[in-house]
């Protein structure tokens, strides 16, 4: 009895061929294609603002276009540090300017980034125009080199000596310093640069470095002052192309400097979302034009697909809850994106679901913004219209004796 | 019997949890493979005393014979080589095919027994594996289908004492059950969920039975019972989609006691499952079939005072099985069986034990062999 008791454990596998052994039917597996719901696309745009942009984009020559970054190290006072909680007389000898490049172009070398001194008074209103107008030889500071090996590293400008006086911050701006990127390399190229809103110390810095007056501890007197970014509103970047600006009614714009947003709806026929199983869902994008941004790099773009509480149009609450699911983006081609949304269109076959609808996003859309700006053929166009790959098994009823 | 009632109750109430039989192969089909009412103490002589058997529940007139209150509980332990086709498995799986409550009620002379049995057990799973071509590409997938659960018997029998020699029964059985049914397809590219269904077939029916015991000359006794057991009527998750008639059964059995320590019997079954044939078939089934069953069994007394003692038991039965694999192939087994069992607490209280090796097979690639251990505790406090 006790070996009955404990010994539930069961296996009952026999082989088998279906159908010859098994009563019922197999299940089928199926495969169709589901056009979105005709003149039910749109594109949306300004889901981040400028001021909400974790990052700074820089570029040169690239056929994604040309951006410029600016920012503004927050007012401070250089003459003293603090030694073991007492303020010390401090004697600059030196003055540091770096940037923490998180993404870049691996295959491109020689690459500088430049630095310019710009006024104080540079925000987010500021044009591309303006301010590639800043960045020219009198204004610049100093470049420098980023080894060709790092795919992520700070660089850094070095000033002593006679130089430190260029950088140094006047009375009247209250130490607040400008400074405004370009980048070069030996082909088109571009670089993203960490902000780093949370403090986290990836983001830029401005640093003295200097020797404390009057502390007994040799090993103290080697000191370094960092001064951070003034606010968000003074830091960013501007760029010459921004597809959205102007879009085509036709077509679906995701990501961009105005972190546009397309939403997709369908219309998933009955049978399939009542009574089948999916097993496979893809959405299906045909990028309208070869996708222009920057490659060889260590985070791919891509597309992200996001479900949607409510169906409010542009402003229908996403589940951005969980994982979102992402498809490639392959730079410098136009073949078509896939993105596994298996989870979404499982949601959409449970009672009182989430409305058929997808909102695409770009992958750097919470970052505030990358070099490619995606664009999608829409169910207006006469090619290529984004369509919802479906398979799915066949219910069997299974029982039969 | 006040007892008795009360352990009964308790024992419906478990009724739900109640597993049967042993999986088979031959039990993919139809309603599954039939499972034999009986105690390790029939089980161990092949089958043979299950009619004269009053933990057994072949026979409504075995409780006449019962003097104390007695209940019973037994456990199985299947293990099994299943050889097809399509390749070879071993599996394994432990059931309670065998509950039961018996007694006298006190000043009558008549008896009343209160059992849980396997009537039928459908419990299997078949894989099968494969290559579908999905998306342009060639997918590895795996088949998965699995069922478990089965049919029990739940009968209340009483038993009348015309004479010492004489007893006559009358069974009402309720035939209910559920089949946990999965149909699942996993696939060799992790791109692909699997999919899987699940359904619930719910069974429920009714029968009723008959039977005697009469003890001829006083070392030999005869015994026979009749079935009827109806249709059950199916359901799918609580929808009613058919009914299926099940069999009417005949059964007749002799006993005989050449000496004190020796007790031979033997038995033959006869069960029109046949009458299944057509539902099964419009079911989208194969087919059901008629089948018998013979059977014999020897038991060896050491203490002819204490009969249950470390008896020795042996036994043989051959049965043909209802629910073909395949078309026209009707599957048969041939079992042999041994066994013994003490008893204690001046026959309070006892354990039984029967092994039976089992043959299973339907003459065209499908065979099986399998070893079933019974187990049986028994009080009669």
């Amino acid at each position: 009895m006790a070996g009955g008791l404990v010994g539930c454990q069961e296996n009952l596998t026999t082989p088998g061929q279906c159908p010859d052994l098994c009563p019922g039917d197999r299940i089928v597996v199926r495969d169709t294609i589901i056009s979105a719901a005709a003149g039910a696309d749109s594109t949306y745009v300004g889901y981040t603002p400028r001021a909400a942009r974790q990052v700074l984009l820089v570029s040169d020559g690239l056929a994604a276009g040309e951006y410029r970054s600016f920012v503004v190290f927050n007012k401070h006072s250089r003459d003293s540090v603090p030694v073991d909680g007492t303020n010390r007389v401090f004697e600059i000898d030196t003055v540091a300017i770096s940037f923490l490049v998180e993404v870049r172009d691996t295959a491109v070398k020689n690459l500088h980034l430049y630095f310019y001194r710009i006024p104080i008074a540079t925000d987010t209103t500021a044009t591309f125009d303006g301010l590639e107008s800043l960045l020219n030889p009198a204004n610049l500071l100093d470049s420098a080199r980023m080894n060709d090996t790092l795919k992520t590293g700070r660089v850094e400008a070095i000033f002593a000596g006679d130089r430190m006086a260029t950088v140094l911050p006047s009375a009247e701006d209250s130490g607040r310093f400008g400074v405004g990127l370009r980048v070069r390399a030996d082909a088109p190229t571009g670089v993203r640069i960490a902000l780093d809103p949370l403090q986290l110390g990836s983001g830029p810095l401005f640093e003295y470095r200097g020797t404390a007056l009057a502390v007994a501890d040799t090993s103290k007197r080697r000191q370094r002052l960092q001064i951070r970014l003034e606010s968000v509103a003074r830091t960013g970047y501007v760029q010459n192309v921004d597809l959205a600006e102007n879009r085509d009614p036709n077509l679906l714009y995701i990501g961009g400097p105005q972190a546009a947003r397309s939403l997709l709806r369908f219309a998933v026929p009955a049978f399939i979302r009542d009574t089948a199983q999916i097993v496979r869902a893809t959405l299906l994008l045909t990028p309208a034009s070869p996708l222009a941004g920057l490659g060889n790099t260590r985070v791919r773009d891509s597309v992200g697909a996001l479900g949607v509480v409510v169906d409010l149009g542009a402003k229908s609450p996403t589940t951005t809850f969980g994982f979102v699911p992402r498809g490639g983006l392959v730079e410098g081609t136009a073949s078509v994106a896939s993105v596994d949304v298996y989870s979404l269109v499982a949601n959409w076959q449970t009672a009182g679901g989430a409305p058929q609808a997808i909102f695409l996003q770009h992958s750097d859309e919470t970052l505030g913004g990358g070099f490619m700006q995606p664009v999608f053929y829409s169910t207006r166009s006469p090619i290529g219209r984004p369509q919802l790959r479906i398979t799915y098994g066949v219910p069997t009823k299974p029982g039969q004796p | 019997m006040t007892r008795a009632f009360v352990v009964a109750c308790g024992l419906a109430v478990l009724a739900p949890s109640v597993g049967v039989g042993q999986s088979s192969q031959f039990g993919v089909r139809g309603l599954g493979i039939p499972i034999r009412p009986l105690s390790p103490r029939a089980v161990g002589v092949g089958g043979a005393f299950g009619l004269f058997d009053l933990e057994s529940s072949v026979n409504p007139a075995a409780p006449g014979s019962v003097t104390v209150f007695t209940s019973l509980l037994t456990s199985t332990q299947n293990f099994r080589s299943s050889t097809n086709p399509f390749g070879k498995s071993s599996g394994r799986d432990s059931r309670f095919p065998q509950i039961l409550v018996a007694g006298p009620i006190g000043g009558t002379n008549v008896a009343a027994a209160i059992s849980i049995s396997g009537y039928t057990d459908r419990s299997f799973v078949l894989g099968t594996q494969d290559t579908i071509e999905l998306r342009g590409a060639r997918v590895g997938v795996f088949d998965t289908l699995s069922s478990r659960g089965g049919l029990s018997d739940i009968r209340l029998a009483g038993a009348w004492r015309v004479s010492p020699t004489f007893h006559v029964g009358l069974g009402f059985h309720a035939i209910t059950g559920s089949n946990r049914i999965q149909n699942s397809l996993h696939f060799a590219d992790s791109s692909y969920v699997p999919t899987v269904e699940q359904t619930e077939i719910s069974y429920l029916g009714l029968g009723v039975s008959t039977g005697f015991t009469l003890r001829v000359v006083p070392r030999l006794t005869v015994a026979g019972s009749y079935r009827n057991d109806g249709h059950v009527n199916i359901e799918r998750d609580t929808t009613r989609i058919a009914k299926t008639d099940l069999p009417t059964s005949m059964a007749v059995g002799i006993r005989w006691l050449p000496s004190e320590r020796v007790m031979w019997a033997a038995a033959f079954q006869r069960r029109g499952w046949g009458a299944a044939d057509r539902d099964v078939k419009l079911q989208r089934g194969i087919g059901a079939e008629d089948t018998y069953e013979v059977s014999t069994g020897l038991e060896l007394v050491r203490d002819p005072r204490n009969p249950g003692h470390r008896p020795w038991r042996f036994g043989a039965h051959y049965a043909t099985l209802p629910f073909p694999i395949r078309a026209d192939r009707q599957a048969h087994e041939i079992g042999f069986s041994i066994g013994s069992g003490v008893r204690f607490t001046q026959g309070r209280g006892g354990v039984d034990l029967a092994v039976q090796q089992v043959f299973r097979s339907d003459g065209g690639g499908f065979t099986e062999r399998a070893t079933v251990v019974t187990f049986g505790i028994s009080i009669r406090p």
